[in-house]
């Protein structure tokens, strides 16, 4: 049974990236550009290697920097948004519960 | 420089080996002063992956500021090499549309297959080999999306009847798309069957598309020819790429050591196996002995040594694909067309000035071979 409200996000099969040490470098195909995924963006792509909801990542991320979740809620927010205006992170609607 | 004799030579031989399996971590190294030369050594070897993964486990030693160069230098390697890998799927995008078959030569494919983690091998440009029948006219394709040709062939229908691959690049990126319709020039460039390779091929996934690369096997016997007839001596990507792909658990053996037989490859392969496993101090199980019964033909060892042996500096992979040539027709053919190039063959490969000339041009085969004799006696005495 699938439940179609939950959103995922993760990492887009068309992005090209590579870990270039103490930051991320990402593409696409139809990207001109290479960008630069520097520090709370690296540390959210790291933790999209499995595909969450924003809950699922507040917590993790909350848990690992010893932070609040409703203080990066908003910053965590606004990189994805900016991660999927790039192309390199999509939405997964619905998963089995 | 050599290598191995001085302290940043042994330092990059040592990173090219982090992570093989049987290799132990170094003990504990401090660059010091020799910093900016292994810095220089590992930029020029693309080892700039290993060299973090190194730095990461802990047994290679920098200083705060070294750190920060290599990972700057790191981070370069890895947005060039994001740059070559859209130019891909963009052009297999291309080569699909008009129904052209290719397959990925190391680079992007071995980095995506061979290795754990494609940050540890980076590359700088783009290997495709097509079939000999589809070559020119993907020549033509790559013309017509932007692509201008570095040089011209000797002459027309040259590379098809005897040459490896041709170079183009766009103005616009400057990332170098080297086309192939066989692995080397020479004699074991003409002796391989690419298209047998190429029936083989299978696919890995890139920016969410299939994309062709030669299978294990494949990828092996490019990688090893690589090592043995490239630079000289060998860079130390291609040698840990033998160790690598190697250990994938996916080569067959048995087919190998049927095209080493038939391609004339088994000195190549013992020449690649040999000088890996040396310098990188790993090891490499070569397929349960499935060498063992492979014999060297007549000539092998000569036209190995045309390409790792001094000979090379002095005509001799010329003279050496000149011997495997089948016909004299053919032979004269070849001759011909190195001897008398065409025009804008001479105005690309030399400057202006009279290195262009033709005349100098047949002065050739006379300075290989004074250089021979000069050589010979050298080691007379």
């Amino acid at each position: 049974m699938t439940d179609p409200q939950i959103v995922r996000y993760g990492r887009s099969p068309e992005a090209l990236w590579r870990d270039a040490g103490s930051t991320v470098v990402v593409t696409t195909a139809s990207d001109p550009d290479v960008h630069e995924l520097l520090g709370g963006a690296g540390l959210v792509w790291s933790e999209l290697a499995d595909p969450r909801t924003i809950s699922e990542l507040l917590e993790q991320l909350a848990a690992t920097y010893d932070v609040s979740g409703e203080v990066i809620e908003q910053q965590v927010s606004g990189v994805l948004e900016t991660m999927r205006g790039l192309g390199v992170v999509e939405e997964i609607r619905g998963s089995s519960i | 420089m050599d290598r191995v004799s001085d302290s940043s030579g042994v330092i990059t031989q040592r990173i090219a080996a982090f992570g093989l399996r049987g290799v132990p971590d170094p003990e504990r190294t401090v660059p010091g002063a020799s910093w900016p030369q292994l810095r220089s050594r590992i930029r020029w070897e693309r080892l700039t992956g290993l060299a973090v993964g190194s730095m990461a486990a802990g047994w290679l030693e920098l200083t705060d500021e070294q750190a920060d160069d290599l990972l700057a230098a790191h981070r370069e390697a890895m947005v060039w090499v994001l740059g070559v890998e859209r130019k891909l799927l963009r052009l297999a995008d291309a080569f699909d549309a008009e129904g052209i078959g290719f397959a990925v030569l190391k680079g992007a494919s071995v980095a995506h297959t061979a290795y754990p983690d494609p940050c540890l091998r980076s590359f700088g440009d783009l290997d495709l080999l097509v079939r000999t029948a589809d070559y020119e006219r993907t020549g033509a394709l790559l013309q017509s999306l932007g692509h201008r040709r570095q040089r011209p062939e000797p002459r027309p229908g040259w590379e098809v009847r005897f040459g490896k691959a041709s170079v183009h690049k766009h103005p616009d990126d400057a990332i170098e798309v080297d086309l192939h319709r066989t692995l080397v020039l020479g004699p074991f460039g003409l002796w391989i069957q690419p298209e047998e390779m190429l029936e083989r091929a299978v696919p890995f996934r890139l920016g969410g598309r299939e994309i062709p690369r030669l299978d294990d096997t494949g990828m092996l016997l490019n990688v090893a020819m690589h090592a043995s007839l490239g630079f000289r001596p060998p860079r130390l990507v291609p040698l840990r790429d033998v160790v690598q792909v190697s250990g994938t658990g996916s080569v067959d053996w048995a087919t190998l050591a049927e095209w080493a037989g038939e391609w004339r490859l088994a000195e190549v392969f013992r020449h690649a196996f040999t000088t890996a496993t040396t310098v990188l101090e790993a090891d490499m199980s070569v397929g349960n002995g499935a060498f063992t019964d492979v014999r060297s033909r007549r000539g092998d060892r000569r036209a190995l040594r045309a390409y790792t042996g001094s000979e090379r500096a002095s005509g001799g992979t010329a003279l050496s694909t000149l011997q495997a040539i089948p016909g004299l027709r053919r032979k004269v053919a070849y001759v011909r067309a190195l001897a008398f190039p065409q025009r804008a063959f001479m105005r690309g490969r030399y400057a202006t000035g009279s290195k262009s000339s033709y005349g100098r041009r047949l002065l050739l085969p006379g300075r290989w071979a004074w250089r021979r004799l000069v050589t010979m006696r050298t080691k007379e005495t």
